[in-house]
């Protein structure tokens, strides 16, 4: 009945109708923003969140048939309608997070922030649905330059500024590094138009061997694994989780990750299809680097935030094994995993918040030791539920069945194992033993040892909901597995 | 209507429902505790007589599965909620919904702090041990599997000794690393055959797989049991798990979790590859004498009560694999006959233990001695489970090892001379055992202050040792119901060996 309605006002049926409406919304809601002033922020943020959810509402009416006047440029169909559906979604969900960080902090609430995250939210969202890679270029700029500026918003603290730096000097590089390559493979195709390379470059008599494409091919998926933050390009992503304000890490953390797997994948499965067999060890070689450095890595963690960092690049290892399968099953299977990795980081962050929030002192010092696990010490006395309820999404993470992330890696393993990866599989299946090591660390913490420091009783109750929601999805997920994997299977078939 | 019933399910979903219930109860209160524990109790004694009622509804007289509950639950690899019973899992899920109850009776006022997370773990596990005995579908058996490590992990690392934090992870990893790549192995199968049903899965997977793809999808299979049995070399997790986790833990532990792995090659390893199974034999025969020798002899040097029992426990684990592993139906037979009886003796001996540890907070040898002066109904019940554990005549242990070193003689004689021996070595430690902490003088005032049993501890011990004696004079108790089971399972292997009963 929508799409009989949407029909009616073609308007509505543009291909970019979701992205018009956010610029419009933006430059509005910016003008506001100027105008009032900061204490505005909370008000912004609400109006912020009513703009995504009538974007949500307006990409669901989308179809792979709308109207597309600029299909050189944009591409539209099911799987960039998903994938776009997951970012507005996870940015909703970052900025419903933030509203209730803005409560307790008072001082360091801009009333940029909301503004920036539509910005970014317009540069993912043209990004993934990009047909050349001039597009595609230029709405990743417009997102990571988005994104430097949230991580560098609490100018106050020295952390954030050289976490900011950090992340601007190497993305700028980066940035560079993606010209590079998509010049070499405009030089040596004769095109930067997705379609065009499609059938001009799969036609031509030297296509497998042209070793100019192949090398654009390799600088732009090394920026795009920047982006990823797959080893070796991931040095970045501890120091920027820790340092960044914490609804920034969750807002950079999710929807960035969504769009650059997404665009990842359209690249390698639809120009250059036939190069990437050229590219497969070099993904190999990533994706088990990713897994095994992502694991290891955060075992000497103290810091809730770094910890996740790193367990971050070891789920994007896993992720990247998808990709590397290169089947339908694989396409599947790396959707799956990243809803329920999304609902798994929402799920963290939510908790790391209702922690902080919990404890109301102003001093930074005392906050930052709040991120330390060793702070959640007899958690399981002080709060029994939600010490039960974080070790669930504990355990979801270091996919122990029948929680969600058992699903999520079974999909995988089923996807490379098809293609015959056994020794990839095992690699992975070893990284993730040394997972459960780091993620059981925080379960014996809640629950083993003895606690000092008691936490007030509370917490936002956004928060609350969002962190319940998680661990509930994460939980009941393995009751009927079907509902979402064949809703993702159905959203994804016919695109390749 | 009633033979539609799910009973399976509903062995399932009790204790689950108790624990619920357990966790409802808010208050700290020592009155809120003790209800607490009768609510997971009783919880237990229904999960116990709803098995007895399965029990009496399964026939045994047919081989197969019965109670049979099938729901595709993953549509495109038709994995399933698949449950059964044939009479080997019967029995060992008898044997895990007695032994709850009384693990959780033996619990009471022995766990000081958060006694509802304790019921609740306790409850939780028993519902997911039911269920891995039940699972006729390998994902769903993986799942029940592989989440058992979460209860199990909470009681060592919560309420165990001084290095319990160490011991628990110990035990998580090894048994997810082994399980890690049963899990690929499983994924490797049912996406090549199409489907996780394990009745189907026996009689396609010869076809699909080259005998070398068997191999190795038999050496995953093979980690992940014998790290569970455990099997030499990776059983280093068994003693510091025993040794830290509570009295119940180790219960538990000793007497139906390290049935896992047995079972795990009665059920899948051996009807899933017999030839691959049949191809490694010779290794996990030997790797089984190694066991029980080196168990022996490990067990002998140990000063921690806990930890020679812990030994014992893999040595006669070795037997059970062993028996497997002779590939003929008396080996069968005599390896579950002997997983059954080592689940009650095992059981029997740690909870003897934990009397004397309430008693005397040490399990260190030395301290102990001369224990039968204060404490001769003890001292009686004690010597019954000693020997059954050394294999006396008449007590459940001699059947099980005599039948196990009869199946290996008939295939390859110099292996039983060896394995005969850890019987020596065995009987050695266990008697030298008895008669350092039973016998001998009494050396402090604190073991002649020592008062004898109580009432609740007597009811607790005294069915144990009626079993282990019942068990030995007439085992046809049980082997009336597992025969048919056997010969099926052998029939099926395609071996070209015959069998006679």
């Amino acid at each position: 009945m929508i799409n009989s309605l949407f029909d009616n006002f073609t308007i509505l049926n543009h291909a970019l109708i979701t992205e018009i409406f956010l610029v419009i919304a933006v430059l509005a809601l910016l003008v506001c923003g100027v105008r009032k002033g900061d204490q505005y922020t909370g008000k912004l943020s609400v109006t912020a969140i009513v703009i995504l959810l009538l974007a949500l509402i307006l990409n669901a009416g989308l179809t792979p048939d709308s109207y597309n006047p600029w299909s050189e440029f944009i591409t539209i169909n099911n799987f960039i309608l998903l994938s776009k559906f997951l970012i507005i979604a996870s940015a909703l969900v970052s900025l419903l997070l933030y509203l209730s960080h803005l409560r307790y902090n008072v001082i360091n609430c801009r009333f940029e922030y909301p503004v920036i995250v539509l910005l970014a939210v317009i540069g993912m969202l043209v990004m993934v649905s990009a047909n050349d890679f001039l597009t595609f270029y230029l709405a990743l700029e417009l997102q990571s330059l988005a994104i430097y500026i949230l991580v560098a918003l609490n100018i106050k603290s020295k952390k954030s500024s050289e976490a900011a730096l950090k992340y601007f000097v190497l993305g700028a590089l980066t940035s560079g590094i993606l010209l590079f390559g998509v010049s070499l493979i405009y030089g040596f195709s004769g095109s930067i138009n997705f379609t065009h390379l499609a059938t001009t470059v799969t036609n031509s008599p030297v296509s497998t061997t042209n070793l100019g494409v192949i090398l654009g091919l390799i600088f732009v998926l090394a920026a795009l694994c920047f982006k990823i933050s797959a080893v070796p390009f991931h040095m970045w992503t501890p120091d920027v989780y820790q340092g960044s304000p914490t609804p920034v890490t969750i807002f950079m953390a999710t929807a960035p990750k969504v769009a650059a797997f997404t665009i990842l994948f359209r690249i390698l499965y639809d120009p250059l299809k036939i190069y990437f067999a050229s590219l497969e060890q070099i993904l190999a070689v990533i994706a088990v680097l990713s897994l095994f450095i992502g694991a290891a890595g955060a075992i000497r963690q103290e810091n809730l935030k770094r910890l996740l960092a790193y367990g971050s690049i070891n789920h994007v290892g896993f992720m990247l094994l998808a990709i590397l399968a290169y089947n339908i099953q694989a396409v599947q299977a790396l959707f799956i995993y990243l809803v329920i990795y999304l609902t798994l980081l929402f799920g963290a962050f939510a908790f790391l918040m209702l922690l902080k929030q919990s404890h109301h002192s102003a001093d930074s010092a005392d906050k930052k030791q709040l991120e330390d696990i060793s702070s959640f010490a007899g958690l399981s006395k002080t709060y029994p539920a939600l010490a039960v309820a974080f070790a669930i999404l504990l355990f979801s993470m270091a996919g122990i069945p029948p929680f969600a992330g058992f699903f999520s890696k079974f999909y995988i393993f089923q996807a490379i194992l098809l293609e015959g990866y056994y020794k990839i599989a095992v690699l992975a299946a070893l990284s993730a033993v040394i997972a459960a090591f780091y993620y059981l660390k925080i379960v014996k913490i809640m629950f083993f040892d003895e606690g000092q420091e008691i936490f007030d009783k509370k917490p936002n109750f956004i928060t609350r909901y969002i962190f319940l929601i998680a661990v509930l999805f994460n939980i009941s997920f393995f009751v009927k597995p079907g509902i979402i994997t064949d809703y993702i299977k159905q959203a994804l078939s016919g695109v390749f | 209507m009633i033979m539609n019933f799910h009973f399976l399910t509903l062995l399932l979903i009790l204790p689950v429902i108790g624990a619920f219930f357990v966790y409802l109860v808010r208050n700290n209160s020592q009155l809120a505790e003790e209800n607490m524990t009768f609510v997971a109790f009783w919880c237990s004694v229904i999960t116990f007589l709803v098995s007895v009622i399965v029990f009496a509804k399964y026939d045994p007289t047919q081989a197969g599965f019965q109670l049979v509950e099938n729901y595709v639950w993953l549509k495109d690899l038709d994995v399933g909620y698949r449950l059964g019973v044939d009479g080997i899992s019967m029995l060992l899920i008898l044997l895990t919904t007695a032994i709850m109850p009384i693990c959780i009776i033996s619990s009471k006022g022995v766990i000081k702090h958060k006694t509802k997370e304790f019921l609740v773990s306790f409850l939780l596990l028993e519902s997911f041990i039911i269920g891995s005995f039940a699972a006729l579908d390998l994902v769903l058996f993986y799942i029940f599997f592989e989440i058992m490590l979460i209860p199990m992990f909470l009681i060592i690392g919560i309420w165990g000794g001084k290095d319990r934090v160490y011991a628990a992870y110990k035990f998580f990893l090894y048994t997810f690393f082994g399980s890690i790549l049963f899990l690929i192995a499983i994924i490797v199968i049912v996406s090549k055959a199409g489907t996780a049903d394990i009745t189907i899965l026996h009689r396609e997977l010869a076809n699909l797989f080259s005998f070398e793809a068997q191999k190795y999808l038999w050496l995953a299979f093979f980690i992940a049991f014998a790290v569970k049995i455990p099997m030499w070399p990776v059983h280093t997790w068994l003693p510091d798990a025993h040794v830290q986790a509570p009295t119940t833990g180790s219960v538990v532990l000793a007497a139906i979790l390290l049935k896992m792995g047995a079972y795990g090659f009665i059920r899948f390893a051996i009807p899933l590859f017999p030839e691959a199974s049949f191809y490694f034999k010779d290794m996990v025969i030997i790797l089984s004498i190694l066991a029980i020798i080196i168990a022996s002899l490990c067990a002998f040097w140990q000063q921690d009560i806990k930890k020679i029992i812990a030994y014992s426990s893999v040595a006669h684990m070795g037997y059970v694999t062993l028996g497997i592993f002779s590939f003929n139906a008396l080996g069968f037979a005599g390896a579950i006959f002997q997983m059954l009886s080592h689940g009650i003796i095992s059981a029997a001996l740690f909870l003897s233990i934990g009397v004397i540890y309430e008693r005397l907070h040490t399990r260190n040898i030395k301290d102990l001695q001369g224990i039968t002066a204060a404490m001769p109904n003890f001292a009686i019940l004690f010597l019954i489970f000693t020997f059954g554990s050394v294999a006396l005549p008449a007590t459940s242990g001699f059947v099980g090892e005599f039948l196990t070193l009869l199946a290996v003689y008939k295939v390859a004689p110099a292996y039983s001379i060896f394995a005969a021996f850890g019987v020596i070595i065995g009987a050695v430690y266990m008697l030298w055992l008895t008669k350092k902490v039973m016998f001998g003088e009494i050396v402090s005032e604190k073991i002649s202050a020592l008062n004898d049993l109580s009432s609740k501890e007597l009811i607790i011990l005294i069915p144990f040792a009626i079993a282990i004696i019942l068990f030995g004079i007439y085992p046809a108790l049980i082997f009336d119901v597992i025969n048919e089971n056997i010969l099926d399972i052998l029939a099926n292997l395609d071996l070209g060996i015959t069998y006679d009963k």
